[in-house]
C-alpha cells in the first residue's frame, strides 16, 4: 500500500535503525489500528472498508517485520540497497558457529532420552535465547544510523540467527511432543 | 454509518438514535443473546423468562421448533431432533465420520462436500439448523428491543477453521441478520471482564463450552485486546464429559454396545445431569429404566467422576502449553484467569486449571452467559452507538494458512498466531509453454502434508496469458479479514492480466444455494422477496448517502478540485434517481457506481486521517 509512509519505521515514527524500543513501536502500532482497523468502519460501505482491510494489512505487516529481529535486519539492509535474496553470494558462517550449532543439534536429539527431558529442554531453550540475544547486539552495532560499509558481515550475522531460529522451532516442535506424556 | 465517515474520537456525527445492535452466542449446546441496556450488557430472555435457549431444533410433523420444546423431544423423537449442530458446522463428510456414529441422526452423504441431516421434512443442512436457532434469537431481541436490528455480532470459538467461520457466517446471512463481525468466543470473554475491571496485562482466557476448546491468551492495554496467541480443539468439550459418564455406565450396567439412539439419549441426559449435579454434591444417585436389559441402580462419586474426566481436562492443557508458547510467556507470567463456558463450572476442571496457571480463575461473571455479554458489547461499538470508544479488539488466525505445491505438501503462507488482517502474496509460473490454466489448493492446519490439512477449498487461475514455460509470473494474494475469512485474488505481473479465480469452497455453501435457501425461508414466511430486497437496498441508500453528505461538508473543499466534486455529483444524482425507480437491482449497481466514483476519495480521506495520526504524534512528543 503506497501513500502511507515511506518505509515501516516512518510509519511509527521511529528511527530508521536496528536498535528498537519495543514499548514505543508497541504503543505507535496500537495508535494507528486504532484509528484504521476495519472494525472502526464496520458500519460503512464495501469500498472504504476493503481499503481499511488492506491499511490494517499493511500496518499488521510493518509491526511484524519490525519486531521479528531476523525479519527487521533483513529489512533494513534493503532499505540500505543491498541485496538480501538468496541469490547472492552465499555469506560464509565461520566454522567454529557451525560447529557449535551441530552440538547443539546433537544435544536436541538426546533430550528425549535425558532423565527429565523437560529440565533438558529448557536449559537448551535458555542457551538458544542467549546466543540469539549475543547476535542481536552484534547487529545493533553494525546497523546503526547510516547505511553499512560493507553488508557481508551483517548478512552472516543474519544467516547465523536463521540456523539458532530453526534450532528454536526445532525445539518447540520437540517440546510439543513432550507435552503429550 | 456508512460510505465516507471517518469518525473522530469523542465526536458523533449527529444525535441520532440508538441503533438496534446484538451479539449472539451460538453455542454447542445452548445461545444466548444479549444487547447494551443503559450502558450495562444484559441477556434478553424470552416470554417465559429464560435467558439461555437450548441449541436443538425440532423438525416436527406441523413445523419447526426451536429451544426448549425441541428439547423435550430428543428422546421420543431423536432421528428429527438436532442438538450439538454446531459440531457439524463447517465439517466435511470425512471428518465427521468418526462423530456420526455416536451421533443419533442419518446423514445423507451421497452429495459430497457438506453432510445433509435426513429429517421429517426433508434434508436439511447445518448452515440451516444453525440459521434456525439465529432467527429465534433475533426475533426474540427484536420483541424485547421493539425495532428490527441493525446489525449483529456473532460469536465463534477462536479454533474455528476457516470453512467453520464460513458457515457461521452463511447461517446468519441464511437468518437475514447482517453481520457487524463474528468475534471469537475468549475475545468476547476478554472484553466482558476486562471492561468491567479496566483490568490491564496479561490475560488467558480458558473456555470449555459444550463441544470445543479454546485457550487464548491476549494482552490488554488502554482498551485496545490484543491476542497474542490461540489454540484449542474444536471437537473437545462438555459433550465428551457426558459421553465418558454414559460409557461408565453403561460398563455398570451391562448395557452392550448395541444401544438404540433411545437408550444413548436417555443415557446422555442421565450422564449430563450426574456431572451438573457432581458440581454441587459429592455424589448421585444413578437410576435407569430400562425395559432391557432389566433396570439398574448405581453410585457415582466425585472421586469415581474425577477419575473419568481427568484425561479430558488434561487434553485441555496440551493446548495451553503450546499457546504460552507461541506467545513466548510461562505459565506465571499470566495476570488473570478468565473461566468461560458451562463446563467450567465443574470443580475439577478449575483445580487442574488453577494448578496449570499457579493463579485463581476468575468466575465472577456467569461462565454461559459472559461470551454474550462481550459480544454485545462489541455490536454496540460496532453498529456506530459508541463513536468514541476507545475499545479494539485485534485478533489472530488460528490455523496456519497455506497451498498445495509438488509432492503432497503444504507450503505455509500465513503462519498461525499472526494478527488479522492480513494480506500476503506468492508468486507461482507455469510449467508447460502456453499454459493457460493452473489449479490452487488451499489448506489450513499445521502438518506438512496435504493429507494431514483441511482442505478449504480448490479454485483454478485462468486466462493466463500463453507464455513459454516459467516465464508467466503469478502472484496470488490471500487476504484474510478481521472475521478470519480469507478471499483470493491473482494477477500475473508481467502482463498485469488478473487471471479469473474461482473459489469453490470444499464444505460450504455456495452463493446460489444460500440465495435459493433465503428465498425458500421467504416464501415460507410469506414474506414478499421483491418487497424486501426493495426495502433493504433502498437503506443501503440512504445510508450512503447521508455519509457522503456528511464526508463532503466536512472536508470536500479540502481535499477535492471543483471537477472532482462534480463528478461525485454526478454519481450522487444518480442514485437519486434510481432510488425513485424503486427497482432493487438499479438501485444497487447505483449505489456501486457511486462507491467507485467516490474511490478516490475515500482514499484520499484515509490518508489524511493516516496523517493526522502521524502528525498528532509529532506534536505530541515536542510536548
Amino acid at each position: 500500500m503506497q501513500g502511507i509512509a515511506d518505509n515501516y519505521f516512518a510509519l511509527f515514527g521511529l528511527p530508521v535503525e536496528y536498535r528498537i524500543s519495543r514499548e514505543l513501536l508497541g504503543l505507535r502500532y496500537r495508535e494507528l489500528q486504532h484509528r484504521l482497523h476495519p472494525d472502526r468502519f464496520a458500519a460503512t460501505g464495501d469500498l472504504q472498508r476493503r481499503l481499511a482491510v488492506q491499511q490494517a494489512a499493511y500496518i499488521n505487516q510493518a509491526y511484524q517485520v519490525l519486531g521479528d529481529p531476523i525479519a527487521r535486519a533483513k529489512y533494513l539492509l534493503e532499505l540500505h540497497g543491498a541485496d538480501t535474496s538468496a541469490e547472492g553470494e552465499a555469506p560464509k558462517v565461520d566454522n567454529a558457529f557451525l560447529l557449535e550449532q551441530m552440538e547443539l543439534r546433537e544435544s536436541l536429539g538426546e533430550v528425549r532420552q535425558a532423565t527429565d527431558p523437560h529440565w533438558a529442554m529448557a536449559r537448551l531453550m535458555e542457551r538458544i535465547q542467549a546466543d540469539t540475544k549475543d547476535l542481536v547486539r552484534e547487529l545493533e552495532q553494525h546497523l546503526d544510523q547510516s547505511a553499512p560499509r560493507d553488508p557481508v558481515p551483517v548478512l552472516v550475522l543474519i544467516d547465523k540467527m536463521q540456523y539458532l531460529d530453526k534450532l528454536r522451532q526445532q525445539a518447540e516442535r520437540i517440546e510439543a511432543e513432550l507435552d503429550h506424556f | 454509518m456508512a460510505l465516507l465517515q471517518i469518525a473522530e474520537p469523542g465526536q458523533a456525527t449527529s444525535p441520532h438514535q440508538r441503533l438496534l445492535a446484538v451479539g449472539i452466542d451460538l453455542g454447542t449446546t445452548n445461545s444466548l443473546v444479549a444487547t447494551l441496556r443503559s450502558g450495562e450488557a444484559v441477556t434478553l430472555p424470552d416470554r417465559q423468562g429464560r435467558h439461555l435457549l437450548p441449541s436443538v431444533v425440532h423438525y416436527g410433523a406441523r413445523g419447526i421448533e426451536v429451544g426448549e420444546a425441541a428439547k423435550q423431544m430428543a428422546v421420543a423423537d431423536p432421528l428429527n431432533t438436532i442438538a450439538s449442530v454446531k459440531r457439524l458446522l463447517g465439517r466435511g463428510i470425512a471428518d465427521i465420520k468418526g462423530l456420526a456414529g455416536r451421533l443419533p441422526y442419518e446423514f445423507d452423504t451421497s452429495q459430497g462436500g457438506m453432510p445433509h441431516i435426513l429429517t421429517r421434512q426433508g434434508k436439511v443442512s447445518p448452515v440451516e439448523v444453525s440459521a434456525s436457532i439465529l432467527k429465534t434469537l433475533a426475533e426474540r431481541a427484536e420483541q424485547s428491543l421493539g425495532g428490527e436490528l441493525q446489525g449483529v455480532v456473532v460469536t465463534v470459538p477462536a479454533y474455528f477453521d476457516e470453512a467453520q467461520r464460513q458457515a457461521t457466517k452463511d447461517a446468519a446471512r441464511l437468518a437475514g441478520l447482517r453481520v457487524l463481525r463474528l468475534l471469537n468466543e475468549p475475545t468476547a470473554a476478554a472484553v466482558a471482564y476486562g471492561l468491567d475491571r479496566e483490568a490491564e496485562g496479561i490475560q488467558a482466557i480458558y473456555d470449555l463450552g459444550g463441544g470445543t476448546f479454546d485457550i487464548s491468551i491476549l494482552r490488554l492495554h488502554r482498551g485496545v485486546f490484543e491476542v497474542l496467541a490461540t489454540g484449542g480443539d474444536s471437537a473437545l468439550g462438555g459433550d465428551d464429559i457426558d459421553r465418558v459418564i454414559a460409557e461408565w455406565m453403561m460398563q455398570q450396567a451391562g448395557i452392550g454396545d448395541d444401544a438404540d439412539h433411545r437408550q444413548l439419549r436417555l443415557l446422555l441426559r442421565k450422564a449430563c445431569a450426574a456431572k451438573e449435579a457432581l458440581s454441587e454434591t459429592d455424589q448421585v444417585e444413578l437410576d435407569l429404566e430400562l425395559e432391557e436389559p432389566p433396570p439398574w441402580r448405581g453410585t457415582v462419586t466425585r472421586a469415581i467422576f474425577n477419575q473419568l474426566v481427568d484425561p479430558i481436562i488434561r487434553r485441555t492443557l496440551i493446548p495451553c502449553r503450546q499457546a504460552l508458547r507461541d506467545a513466548g510467556l510461562k505459565p506465571e507470567e499470566i495476570g488473570h484467569v478468565v473461566m468461560v463456558g458451562g463446563s467450567t463450572r465443574i470443580p475439577r476442571v478449575r483445580e487442574l486449571v488453577r494448578d496449570f496457571f499457579r493463579s485463581e480463575p476468575l468466575v465472577d461473571i456467569d461462565p454461559d452467559r459472559v461470551v454474550a455479554l462481550g459480544a454485545a458489547i462489541q455490536a454496540d461499538v460496532l453498529v456506530g452507538n459508541k463513536q468514541g470508544s476507545e475499545m479494539l479488539l485485534l485478533d489472530v488466525i488460528p490455523l496456519s494458512l497455506g497451498i498445495e505445491v509438488m509432492g503432497g505438501l503444504v507450503e505455509k503462507i500465513i503462519p498461525r498466531n499472526t494478527t488479522i488482517p492480513v494480506i500476503r502474496a506468492q508468486e507461482f509460473t507455469t510449467f508447460k509453454d502456453g499454459q493457460t490454466a493452473m489449479a490452487v489448493h488451499v489448506l489450513q492446519g499445521e502438518r506438512d502434508l496435504v493429507t494431514d490439512c483441511r482442505s478449504l477449498a480448490r479454485f483454478e487461475l485462468r486466462a493466463i496469458p500463453p507464455m513459454v514455460a516459467g516465464a508467466a509470473r503469478i502472484r496470488v494474494s490471500f487476504a484474510v479479514d478481521a472475521d478470519g475469512l480469507l478471499t483470493v485474488g491473482a494477477v500475473e505481473q508481467s502482463t498485469g492480466v488478473k487471471a479469473g479465480v474461482e473459489v469453490k469452497p470444499s464444505y460450504g455453501l455456495t452463493d446460489t444455494e444460500i440465495e435459493r435457501l433465503l428465498r425458500d425461508s421467504l416464501l415460507h414466511a410469506g414474506e414478499d422477496m421483491a418487497a424486501r430486497r426493495l426495502r433493504e437496498q433502498l437503506v443501503e441508500a440512504r445510508r450512503v448517502l447521508e455519509a457522503l453528505g456528511s464526508a463532503l461538508a466536512e472536508d470536500g473543499e479540502v481535499l477535492l478540485a471543483t471537477e472532482e466534486w462534480g463528478f461525485i455529483a454526478l454519481a450522487q444524482a444518480g442514485l437519486e434517481q434510481a432510488m425513485e425507480s424503486g427497482q432493487p437491482e438499479s438501485i444497487r449497481r447505483a449505489i456501486e457506481q457511486l462507491e467507485q466514483s467516490c474511490g478516490f476519495y475515500v482514499e484520499r480521506r484515509m490518508n489524511a486521517n493516516i496523517r493526522r495520526v502521524m502528525q498528532g504524534r509529532k506534536l505530541e512528543e515536542l510536548k
